[in-house]
């Protein structure tokens, strides 16, 4: 097989393939002047003139002295050519075969290939959000299920909780009112007048104090200083009577080493009724000791008694607001732990309780040393108001009511009716704060807020956006903002939004 | 003799939108349907910048996420280069920028651009605006749509203005 094939046959051979393949051949002088052109341009479909035009852009930046296999590219006219540069002496030839089969075999492929791949990648992503929309509706179910679970605790609480004290009012009343009691049969009714109405005071203090704080609208705990022996006189006074009539002993005692400590007394004296009402009512207990212990300013409260004590498994739960599923009468059915537990963690502490079965139970306190506000000091940091705002908005009525709500703020604002201009507004001056309406014609309120970042704007961005979905949330904050607020605004959700609190 | 022509060519994975912004660009239309590239398509526009006009003989060459032989033939000759990655799918981007480090086999340190297409579709972006504002760093970025023709315009632009005379 070593043989070469004969000159007859090869030469025969080479016209088959030369007509087969269809060649275009142009030949190009110095300055890429067009010197020749030979073999089909009907198969590729450029005449000679056009071709060289295409292939002189083509070769721009190219070494034109190189042996080169260009293939594929496409020609103008969309037809897939292979081009080959041959050097020649002073010349070069381009050869130019036709690959339009080759392509029309390889397309295909490659297009389902990077279809099904966009398409995976796309199918993924819907599933994602698809999931992450379940996930957010079942917690908003989860949500309403436990306020309704407490709305209906609290009401069965209320009634129970109300109507017994309210009942030993009406039938101590009813008492006096048939009159014919002896001196002291009265002193009795009016003391369990007074015993009930004491409860009946602290439990409404502990509904306020709860609401308050569902409604957002808790004050902050006072650091004054604390006159212990005062407060614990005044539990006295509410709860001696009660305690005397239930033949229980009641101690209070007050033990204040160095500086008299800084508290919040309406608090402190909160948590001491909640915690010696709950005893003197649930502990069938005979001796009953307050206490409040300050050293160098940490104090700590404590109401011990000699009662039936808690089960381990019930300590934990006791502290829950309404102590869901625990029977009626068991301690802490109500708000009172609750509140307890919520006061001292308010202030840095926490409460606890040490008790067994027979054993009685101590419950305890523990708040550490609370500081004083300097009055010298700068006021609190604040959250920080006013700075320049950038305002971008498309509607000039929605923005007036934007621009307003910021100045009141305290902010000077900077107004643009586009999401481009926003950009360019940032990109120069730096604001302290932009508010970006996220439906905007053309460019998107997202996209601007996305340019603000990947620009490295630091400032707050608030994005407004009129369907505030969890997925145009996540989109806002995933494009940059620090906060949605939804559209019609409201002054105080804005204020929140802009202020970050 | 004409304006001075310069050549550049578009790497990026496929799918990303080379071939529609170097529709945008050249001719200022844009089509929703995905016909892929198959090899190299070469297009070109003038464009003035600051050392006058300048001819673009654009190459948009089919989306790969490696350079092979062939794409390295493609790309000699080159002044310069449009990196592509879709913003809606990151790993796009490692892609671009991988792709512009083999070009330096072939055409050593070269001015380049980075296009991070698709923004008309923002609310799907993968890519974080934190991860463009470091990208920026090093190396020009411009976020692009094809689709509205939002900054395609200035990103081809820039890489004119940073050819060599
Ligand atoms: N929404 C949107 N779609 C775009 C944009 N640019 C391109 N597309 C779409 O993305 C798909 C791919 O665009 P092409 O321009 O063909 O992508 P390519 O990078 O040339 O792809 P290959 O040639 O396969 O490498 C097409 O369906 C385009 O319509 C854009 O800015 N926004
Ligand atoms: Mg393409």
């Amino acid at each position: 097989m070593s043989a070469a094939i004969p000159p007859l046959v090869a030469a025969y051979l080479r016209d088959i393939l030369v007509q087969a393949a269809s060649p275009m051949v142009l030949t190009f002088g110095p300055g890429f002047a067009l010197r020749g052109a030979a073999g089909d341009s009907t198969r590729i479909g450029v005449e000679p003139g056009a071709a060289a035009e295409a292939l002189r852009e083509l070769f721009t930046g190219m070494p034109l002295d190189e042996a080169t296999v260009l293939p594929f590219v496409e020609l103008p006219g969309g037809r897939h050519v292979h081009v080959h540069l041959l050097p020649d002496g002073a010349l070069f030839h381009l050869l130019l075969l036709d690959a339009s089969g080759e392509v029309a075999k390889a397309r295909p492929v490659q297009q389902r290939a990077h279809d099904a791949e966009i398409a995976g990648h796309e199918k993924s992503r819907a599933l994602r959000r698809l999931k992450q929309a379940r996930a957010e509706l079942e917690a908003q179910r989860r949500a309403l299920l436990e306020a309704n679970t407490l709305k209906d605790a609290l009401i069965a609480t209320l009634s129970h909780e109300f109507r017994s004290p309210l009942t030993a009012v009406f039938g101590h009343v009813h008492l006096l009112e048939k009159g014919g009691e002896s001196a002291e049969g009265r002193a009795l009714a009016l003391r369990s007048i007074r015993r009930a109405a004491t409860h009946l005071l602290a439990l409404s203090d502990n509904l306020l104090a709860w609401a308050r704080d569902a409604a957002g609208a808790g004050v902050p705990p006072e650091a004054v200083p604390i006159d212990a022996a005062r407060i614990l006189a005044e539990v006295r006074d509410l709860f001696g009577g009660a305690a005397e009539d239930l033949g229980i002993t009641f101690e209070a005692r007050a033990e204040v080493t160095g500086e008299p400590p800084l508290g919040d007394p309406l608090r402190l004296r909160q948590m001491l009724i909640n915690l010696v009402g709950n005893a003197l009512r649930h502990a069938a207990a005979r001796r009953i000791e307050a206490r409040i212990t300050a050293n160098h300013g940490a104090v700590e409260i404590s109401v011990g008694d000699d009662g039936k004590g808690i089960a381990a498994d019930a300590q934990a739960r006791i502290f829950e607001p309404f102590n869901l599923g625990a029977a009626r009468g068991v301690r802490g059915t109500g708000l009172g732990l609750a509140i307890v537990r919520r006061m001292a963690r308010e202030m840095g502490g926490e409460a606890s309780v040490e008790s067994a079965p027979g054993q009685g139970a101590t419950f305890r306190v523990v708040l550490p040393r609370q500081v004083a506000p300097d009055p010298a000091a700068p006021p609190p940091p604040r959250p920080q108001r006013g700075g320049r705002a950038l305002l971008a908005d498309d509607d000039p009525a929605q923005r007036t009511l934007l621009r307003m709500l910021l100045q009141e703020l305290g902010y000077a604002v900077y107004e643009v009716g586009n999401a481009n201009d926003a950009v360019t507004y940032a990109a120069a001056h730096a604001p302290d704060l932009a508010v970006i309406d996220a439906r905007m014609p053309g460019l998107s309120g997202n996209t601007a807020v996305y340019r603000l970042r990947s620009q490295g704007f630091s400032g707050r961005i608030v994005a407004v956006a009129g369907d505030p979905t969890p997925v145009a949330r996540e989109a806002a904050l995933a494009a940059g903002a620090d906060a949605v607020c939804p559209r019609p605004v409201d002054s105080i959700a804005f204020a929140d939004a802009v202020l970050g609190g | 003799m004409s304006e001075v022509a310069r050549k550049i060519c578009l790497l990026g994975d496929f799918g990303v939108g080379k071939t529609s912004l170097v529709a945008r660009f050249v001719r200022n239309t844009f089509s929703d349907k995905y016909l892929t590239t198959v090899g190299v398509k070469v297009d070109s526009r003038e464009v003035a910048t600051a050392a006058g006009p300048r001819k673009l003989v654009v190459w948009d060459i089919a989306g790969k996420n490696a350079l092979d032989s062939v794409s390295q033939a493609y790309i000699r000759g080159a002044s310069g280069l449009l990196l592509v990655a879709d913003g809606t799918r990151e790993a796009t981007l490692r892609s671009a920028l991988y792709l512009q480090v083999q070009a330096r086999t072939t055409l050593g340190e070269v001015p380049a651009v980075l296009l991070v297409n698709k923004l008309d579709r923002v609310d799907d972006w993968e890519v974080k605006p934190a991860t463009i504002a470091e990208l920026r760093k090093t190396l020009p970025v411009f976020e692009t749509s094809a689709r509205t023709g939002d900054h395609v315009e200035a990103a081809f632009a820039e890489l004119a203005g940073r050819l060599p005379a």
